[in-house]
């Protein structure tokens, strides 16, 4: 078997990234423009919730797809985000209450996604030593602890009732209300997901990448390569963990609220069903995942009833025939081709 | 009087009760290429993983060029110089055979998670150089028409010369092979003997275990053999080969 096919070449790739970039700022634009879809402000909020969660999957993959580390407490990551947001931000809660002064939102957005990441490191240092089940259960109680966390502090986080008058993010005095235009703020969503997406890229096509990517794939190997195993699953952890953490302010900030509900241990299955649906351990895997989850999630919500067996439905049928994820269709599709085409040839 | 590269000394290690070694000496002079050999279970992977740093030993020394590495992880001992193979073919398998020497770069290359993040122009330069000395590397071995072939789907016989190629691209000081003939025609085992000669003309101490006494007999310049974690005996192959426990070991084992 050979890497082949002109999606997998470099220009390949790049024709096909700019084409797709090209379509996701020109069509939300046009779609501005008429005046049925411009009333309808929940489809922006839709595209947004899609990215974000892009951003979480994508996030995940670089510890679940590439490292082969499983997490199923990322909805913790995704807490400390959106509270440490909330927190460092709100004139009536943690930093404006205590001192007066606040950050702004962009600012505090890229401060609480470091933050997270030094968060997962040393999350990371207990669970780079723990094999996949034990893992499991120490990002559970991980996950846990962070939603008691902002469940019980009332003092620090309002409790179950949560905060609301979350500020919005102004940049240069440009307001990304989600009020006046959601347009906007889709666009600031789709700047940190390319910028994230282009970051996953390089780094996964690098040294460091590779140094991930080997110890999925056999671990005393890789140890005896040069690779230091615990080390680089502790910056697996925190790359991870600065996406979700990103993704959690950008979320607070374009819905202007925050309770402890949306971190519930549900969410964190949530994000690694996206992941495995949409397949991982590539570049589309997460974002298909997370776009088709979110139109079962969100847009079907008139079909509240049906909406679990859907999604239930379409969830085993990826796990029985398409156990790499929407993303290996193309593969699985080229493969039954070339078997039609080839008879016995390919075996 | 040549340098020794590679001292073990009163090397032992005990599995809750078992001693797989046992108070084991030998040195290995620069330039050589040393045989372990001895019947199953005698110890011999065991000794490697003590000496790569897979296993801390119970008591005992290594000591390589002089610097004592018993203690290192595997991480370490490779940075140290020392690379190898295993018994158990341990490949990266969804990756090609280019990104499998590339891996094997990684002691040696620099480039870490900013870097990586900007491309800057330093870390572009070092992963074309990993590149080149990948194919170079690939070449020498025989794999260079192979590069973009997944390594799973490599023959046996390839997989093995594959995990040599790994190792060597590190390189090491000394490569240590674990049963590298193991599962080869004797075909590949004639090419992978020219190759084990051409990887100590290069300078690289070679330490090897081999099943195949005719493979190790023809190509080792000196040979330890163990048996129950000690050292039976110690000397040219035919010395060896000469020694009546050594025979004793081997045909009186049923072996
Ligand atoms: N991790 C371990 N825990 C307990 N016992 C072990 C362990 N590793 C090896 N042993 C035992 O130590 C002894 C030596 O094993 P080792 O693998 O070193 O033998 P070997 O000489 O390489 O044999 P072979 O020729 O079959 O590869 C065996 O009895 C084995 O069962
Ligand atoms: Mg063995």
């Amino acid at each position: 078997m050979k890497k082949n096919g002109f999606f997998e070449t470099k220009k390949g790739k790049t024709i096909a990234a700019a084409v797709i970039l090209a379509l996701l700022v020109i069509i939300p634009l046009l779609m501005d423009n008429n005046i049925i879809l411009k009333q309808n402000k929940y489809f922006y909020v839709l595209l947004c919730l899609i990215g974000i969660y892009t951003i979480i999957t994508s996030g995940l993959d670089i510890l679940f797809g590439y490292t082969g580390q499983i997490s199923f407490g990322h909805a913790g990551f995704f807490c400390i985000g959106a509270y440490g947001s909330v927190l460092l931000t709100h004139p009536g809660w943690g930093l404006g209450k205590l001192t007066g002064y606040v950050l702004p939102p962009i600012l505090s957005i890229l401060l609480v996604a470091c933050i997270t990441a030094c968060i997962g490191a040393l999350l990371a240092v207990p669970a780079s030593k723990l094999v996949f089940h034990f893992l499991s259960m120490l990002t559970i109680a991980f996950n846990q602890i962070i939603y008691l966390i902002a469940n019980n502090f009332s003092w620090l986080t309002n409790g179950s009732i949560g905060i609301t008058s979350v500020p919005a993010v102004t940049i240069l005095g440009f307001s990304f209300s989600t009020v006046s235009s959601k347009l906007r703020y889709y666009y600031l969503v789709l700047f940190f997901v390319i910028v994230l997406l282009v970051v996953k890229t390089h780094i996964i096509n690098s040294r460091v990448g590779r140094g991930l990517i080997a110890i999925r794939e056999n671990p005393t190997a890789a140890n005896g390569c040069g690779i230091n195993v615990a080390k680089y699953k502790i910056m697996s952890f925190a790359i991870s963990a600065f996406y979700v953490g990103l993704a959690g302010g950008l979320y607070v900030h374009m819905i202007g609220f925050v309770s402890p509900d949306t971190f519930i241990q549900n969410t964190s299955v949530i994000f690694i069903t996206m992941l495995l649906f949409g397949g991982s351990g590539n570049l589309v895997g997460p974002i298909l995942g997370a776009a088709v989850i979110t139109f079962i999630q969100e847009g079907l919500q008139s079909l509240a009833d049906y909406r679990m067996l859907i999604y239930g439905v379409l969830l085993l049928i990826i796990i029985l025939f398409q156990p790499q994820g929407l993303s290996g269709l193309g593969k699985t599709f080229s493969g039954l081709a070339a078997r039609g085409k080839g008879g016995e040839s390919n075996g | 009087m040549a340098e020794t590269i590679l001292k073990v000394v009163d090397l032992t290690i005990n599995f809750s009760g078992l001693k797989a070694v046992d108070t084991l000496n030998f040195e290995i002079e620069k330039g050589e290429i040393f045989g372990l050999i001895g019947p199953n279970g005698a110890g011999k992977t065991t000794t490697f993983n003590m000496i790569s740093g897979a296993l801390k030993p119970t008591s005992g020394e290594v000591w390589l060029n002089g610097q004592r590495i018993d203690g290192n992880y595997m991480y370490q001992t490779n940075k140290l110089g020392i690379a190898r193979t295993y018994q158990n073919i341990n490949l990266f398998r969804s990756m090609t055979v280019l990104e499998n020497l590339l891996v094997g770069q990684h002691c040696r290359l620099h480039s870490g998670l900013f870097p990586a993040i900007f491309r800057t122009p330093k870390e572009k330069k070092e992963e074309e150089a990993a590149v080149q000395k990948a194919r170079d590397t690939l070449e020498f071995c025989g794999l260079g028409h192979k590069e973009d072939t997944y390594s799973s789907s490599l023959s046996y016989g390839e997989q093995r010369i594959l995990e040599i190629a790994r190792a060597l691209v590190s390189d090491p000081v000394l490569i240590i092979l674990d049963e590298p003939a193991a599962g080869m025609n004797p075909t590949e085992k004639n090419s992978l003997a020219d190759l084990v000669k051409r990887i100590r003309a290069r300078g690289i101490t070679v330490l090897l275990v081999e099943h195949d006494m005719k493979f190790v007999m023809g190509i080792t310049d000196r040979i330890c053999v163990l048996n129950y974690g000690k050292r039976l005996a110690l000397g040219t192959p035919a010395e060896v080969q000469a020694n009546p426990e050594v025979i004793e070991a081997y045909l009186g084992g049923g072996d």
